[in-house]
C-alpha cells in the first residue's frame, strides 16, 4: 500500500522548472503524506520527532473545543435574539447546525485565499510550503464576526498575509500576528460593517433590531455567576472568544 | 536544617493567611471580600519584593566580602531557587552542588558495558590537524613519509606558533601524508609498531614555576591536550588561563562512565591535576557528578589541588561550558581552559614517567554493533579497524564522538583527537507515511505530543538519522529554552549570528558557547536548523575580528 502509493507520488511527479507552481502543490502534497527521507548532515546525527508540521497541527488541535463552543455560540445567539429555546441546551441540534452553516464558509474562504496566497509565494520563492498558516487559518475564523461579508474576509486575509507576512519574508520572519492583523484590518477598513452589536448576532436582519429593545443579551447565562460575577458576559461576542 | 526551617515558616505564612482570609468571607459579601484579596495581594507583593531587594542587596555585599551566600549563611528567606531549586545528592557532604533544570537526556540503545579489553587489530593511528581548531590548515609537516618515530617525537608544527610541538601519538613509520580541500592536511597517518617506544622526557617537577611548566608543554606535545574558551580552539601560547575547567563525566547519549575510564589511573589523573594547579594564576574546577544515587569515583571526589561542584541535571549538565557558566563565566576577556578527563591522564603520565601516552579508552556504543564495549587504544586510532567484525548492518553511520556532536566517519577514516567515544546509529534514509502525525516507530523528542514519550520516563530508543521533517525557518517555540540550562537566548543569537551582527553576538554571550553546548537545542529543533554550524560560523567570524 505505502510502497504502491509511494511509486505513483513519485511518477505523478510534475516538472519543477516548467509549472513551479504546480510543483510546489506537489511538494506540499507529498510532504503532507510522507515524511521525506532527508537525513541529518553536519551537526547534530539524530533528531527530534517534532516538526513544524506536528507542532502546528496540535496547535490546530488544542483550538477544537473553542471551535465547538463558537459553532454552538453562533446557533445560541441566534435562538435568543429571535426569542426562540431559550433554554441552554434546548435544540441543541439546531443551534449546531445553524452555527456550522454560519461557519463553514468563512473556514473554507480563509483557507481558499490564504493557502492560494502562500502557494504561490512558495513556488515564487522556491520553496516548501511552510506551515504556519495552518493555524492563522484556524484562528481567523474564531474572531471574525458571524455575519461578516465574505468578500471583505478574503480581502482582509489578503491583505494580512502579503503585508503581515510575506512582505517580511514568510513563516518565521513576520513581526505581526498574521490573523489579528486580519482582524484589525476589518476593524479599521470597515467600521460600518463591524462596530455595533449586530454583526455579532448571526441573522439578525431578519428578526428585525426592534426585537432587541429591553432585552439581555445571551450570554453563558446557565454558567454559576455566583463565582464569575466579574466576568459575567452581557454582550454576546466573537465566537469562542471573550469580548 | 535552615532550609527545611524556612521552609516550614512559609508554608505556616501561607496557611494562616488562606485561613484570614477565608474567615473573613463568611462574614462580607462578595465585593467586599474580592477587594479585600485584591489589597492582602497588593500589600504582599509590596512587601515582599521590599525584602527580597533587601536580601539581594545583603547578597551583592557578602559577595563582595567573599562570604560564601549559596551554602545560607546570610539569606532571610529562601530564595526560589533554594525552594524550587532540587536537592543536593546526600554523598555531597561538604561540595557544594548546582541543580540544574532545564536540559533532555536522550535515552538510546547500545551503551557500553564490562570492563576495558585492549583493542585488537589496530595497526593504523592517524593525527588530524583539522581537529585542533585555530590552526592554519597546511602546517608545517616535520616528519616526511617514511621517517619512524617514536611516541612523542614531533609530526607538525604551526606557523603561527612554532614553539608548540604535535607529536605522535604512537610510534612508528609515517605512512602518509593526506590532503582536503585547497591541500590543507587532514591526516597524518602512523603505521604503528608492535611494540611501542616512547621518547623520554626530562619533564620538571609538578610545582615549578610557571614558565617552566607552560614550556615544557609547549615543547612535549602536552598543548595539544588543551583547548581554550572562548572558541574551543588551541591555546594562544602567550596566554595564562584565568582558570582551567575540568569535567569528570559526559552527561550525553551512550556517554562513556568516567569511573571506568580512570580506574587503575588515579595516581596519574591527581598528577595531571596539580600540574594544571601550578599553571592557571586561578584555579582548577573539577565538575563532579551529582546525578546518580551513588556517589562518583573517589579520585574525582577526594583530588587534590582543586576546588570541586557538583552538578545535578539533565543533559547538557556534563558539558564543560555549562560548568563553566555555573562555576565562574567567561567574561569579556577572559581566557580560560578545558581538557577532558583522559586528557588530565596523558598530562599526569607525562610527569610521573617521562612519556607522552596517548592510550585512550574508546567507548564503542550504538545499537547497530553486536557488543558495545570499552577498549584501549591510542588517541587517532583506524575507525574500520576499531569496528572490525562489530557492526551489524549495512546501512549505518559511524561517528566518531556522540550522536549530537560528534563527527560522521567512515570505515577508512580515524578517531578524532579529544573523541573517546565511537557511536554507529541506522541510517534513516526512508520515507515514512504521515509520519509527522502518527508516528509509528517509537524515536527520541522533548515533546509530549509523542504519548510513549510522556507516560513513560526511562524508555530507551533506538534513533536513526533521519530528520523526521523539514528545514523551516526558525519559529519561536519554548523548545530551545527548555533545554538550554544556561541565561542564554539561544534563537536570538543564533538569527545575530545569521545577520552578522558582531555586538549583538557579543551581548548575546556567543563567547561562552561552542557547537557541542547548543547541540542539544539543533537536536529539539522543529525547523531542523544547523545551530551549531551556525555558531561555529559566528566564532570564526568574531574570531577573524579580533
Amino acid at each position: 500500500m505505502k510502497k504502491a502509493l509511494l511509486k505513483f507520488l513519485e511518477r505523478i511527479e510534475p516538472d519543477k522548472a516548467k509549472s513551479p507552481l504546480l510543483h510546489t502543490a506537489y511538494d506540499a502534497f507529498f510532504t503532507f503524506a510522507f515524511t521525506p527521507n532527508h537525513v541529518t548532515k553536519g551537526g547534530v546525527h539524530i533528531r527530534d520527532g517534532m516538526d513544524l508540521k506536528r507542532t502546528m497541527v496540535f496547535v490546530v488541535l488544542s483550538l477544537t473545543l473553542l471551535y465547538l463552543f463558537g459553532i454552538y455560540n453562533i446557533g445560541a445567539q441566534h435562538f435568543h435574539a429571535l426569542g426562540m429555546y431559550e433554554g441552554a441546551f434546548e435544540a441543541l441540534n439546531l443551534k449546531l447546525a445553524y452555527g456550522l452553516v454560519k461557519l463553514l464558509p468563512i473556514f473554507i474562504w480563509t483557507h481558499v485565499v490564504g493557502l492560494g496566497i502562500e502557494f504561490y509565494y512558495a513556488a515564487k520563492r522556491g520553496h516548501a510550503v511552510e506551515e504556519g498558516f495552518l493555524v492563522t487559518g484556524a484562528l481567523i475564523p474564531l474572531i471574525m464576526p458571524p455575519d461578516i461579508p465574505i468578500w471583505i474576509l478574503c480581502i482582509s486575509i489578503a491583505f494580512a498575509v502579503i503585508i503581515g507576512k510575506e512582505a517580511f519574508g514568510g513563516t518565521g520572519m513576520n513581526i505581526l500576528n498574521i490573523a489579528l492583523l486580519a482582524r484589525v484590518f476589518v476593524f479599521f477598513a470597515y467600521p460600518t460593517y463591524i462596530s455595533g452589536d449586530e454583526v455579532w448576532i448571526a441573522g439578525i436582519e431578519k428578526a428585525g433590531v426592534g426585537q432587541y429593545i429591553g432585552q439581555t443579551y445571551g450570554g453563558c447565562i446557565w454558567l454559576p455567576r455566583r463565582y464569575f460575577w466579574c466576568f459575567r458576559l452581557e454582550l454576546p461576542s466573537a465566537k469562542g472568544a471573550k469580548r | 536544617m535552615k532550609g527545611n526551617l524556612q521552609r516550614a515558616v512559609l508554608l505556616a505564612g501561607t496557611w494562616m493567611s488562606a485561613g484570614v482570609l477565608s474567615a473573613q468571607s463568611n462574614t462580607t459579601s462578595g465585593s467586599d471580600l474580592f477587594l479585600f484579596v485584591m489589597v492582602g495581594i497588593a500589600l504582599l507583593l509590596f512587601f515582599g519584593m521590599l525584602i527580597s531587594l533587601a536580601d539581594n542587596l545583603i547578597g551583592v555585599e557578602a559577595k563582595k566580602n567573599n562570604i560564601d551566600v549559596e551554602r545560607g549563611g546570610l539569606t532571610m528567606i529562601p530564595g526560589l531557587r533554594q525552594i524550587f531549586g532540587g536537592k543536593a545528592p546526600v554523598y555531597a557532604n561538604n561540595i557544594p552542588t548546582t541543580v540544574l533544570k532545564k536540559g533532555h537526556d536522550i535515552l538510546l540503545e547500545g551503551a557500553a558495558t564490562g570492563g576495558v579489553t585492549p583493542a585488537q587489530g589496530v595497526t593504523r593511528y592517524a593525527i588530524q590537524p583539522p581537529n585542533f581548531l585555530g590552526l592554519q590548515p597546511i602546517p608545517k609537516v616535520t616528519a616526511e613519509p617514511g621517517t619512524s618515530v617514536k611516541a612523542g617525537d614531533q609530526l607538525f608544527f604551526d606557523k603561527n606558533m612554532p614553539e608548540v610541538a604535535f607529536v605522535a601519538p604512537v610510534s612508528g613509520e609515517v605512512i602518509e601524508i593526506n590532503r582536503g580541500a585547497k591541500r590543507a592536511i587532514t591526516e597524518i597517518v602512523i603505521l604503528a609498531d608492535k611494540e611501542q617506544q616512547y621518547r623520554t622526557f626530562n619533564a620538571p617537577a609538578a610545582n615549578a614555576d610557571r614558565a617552566t611548566l607552560l614550556a615544557f608543554l609547549k615543547e612535549s606535545g602536552a598543548w595539544s591536550l588543551l583547548r581554550q574558551r572562548p572558541y574551543n580552539i588551541i591555546p594562544d601560547p602567550n596566554a595564562v588561563p584565568r582558570d582551567i575547567f575540568v569535567s569528570t563525566f559526559d552527561s550525553a547519549p551512550l556517554a562513556p562512565d568516567m569511573s571506568v575510564v580512570v580506574a587503575g589511573q588515579e595516581a596519574a589523573f591527581q598528577k595531571g591535576l596539580e600540574v594544571l594547579a601550578n599553571v592557571t594564576t586561578g584555579q582548577v574546577h573539577l565538575g563532579l557528578d551529582g546525578r546518580g544515587d551513588k556517589a562518583p569515583a573517589d579520585v574525582f571526589v577526594n583530588a587534590a589541588h582543586c576546588s570541586k561542584r557538583f552538578f545535578k541535571g539533565k543533559h547538557p549538565v556534563g558539558n564543560v561550558g555549562v560548568q563553566i557558566h555555573h562555576t565562574a563565566p567567561v567574561a569579556n576577556g577572559d581566557v580560560v581552559w578545558t581538557l577532558g578527563v583522559q586528557e588530565v591522564i596523558t598530562l599526569g603520565k607525562l610527569f610521573l614517567t617521562g612519556k607522552f601516552d596517548a592510550s585512550r579508552v574508546v567507548a564503542l556504543t550504538g545499537v547497530e554493533l553486536n557488543k558495545p564495549q570499552y577498549v584501549r587504544t591510542f588517541a587517532g586510532a583506524n575507525m574500520g579497524e576499531l569496528l572490525k567484525g562489530n557492526v551489524k548492518g549495512e546501512n549505518v553511520r559511524i561517528i566518531s564522538g556522540d550522536v549530537l556532536s560528534g563527527t560522521q566517519k567512515s570505515e577508512n577514516t580515524y578517531l578524532n583527537w579529544f573523541d573517546d567515544q565511537i557511536t554507529v546509529v541506522a541510517e534513516g534514509d526512508y520515507f515514512e507515511m504521515f509520519g509527522w502525525l502518527v508516528p509509528l516507530a517509537p524515536r527520541p523528542s522533548i515533546s509530549k505530543t509523542f504519548l510513549r514519550n510522556a507516560l513513560f520516563s526511562g524508555l530507551t530508543f533506538e534513533a536513526d538519522t533521519n530528520t523526521h521533517g523539514e528545514k523551516r525557518a526558525f519559529v519561536v517555540t519554548t523548545d530551545y529554552e527548555s533545554v538550554m540550562p544556561m541565561d542564554i537566548y539561544t534563537q536570538q543569537l543564533m538569527k545575530s549570528i545569521v545577520v552578522n551582527d558582531l555586538e549583538r553576538m557579543e551581548k548575546l554571550g556567543i563567547l561562552e558557547l561552542v557547537e557541542e553546548d547548543v547541540a542539544l537545542c539543533e537536536f529539539a529543533c522543529v525547523s531542523k536548523q544547523p545551530l551549531q554550524h551556525i555558531l561555529r560560523e559566528g566564532l570564526e567570524t568574531i574570531r577573524e575580528q579580533g
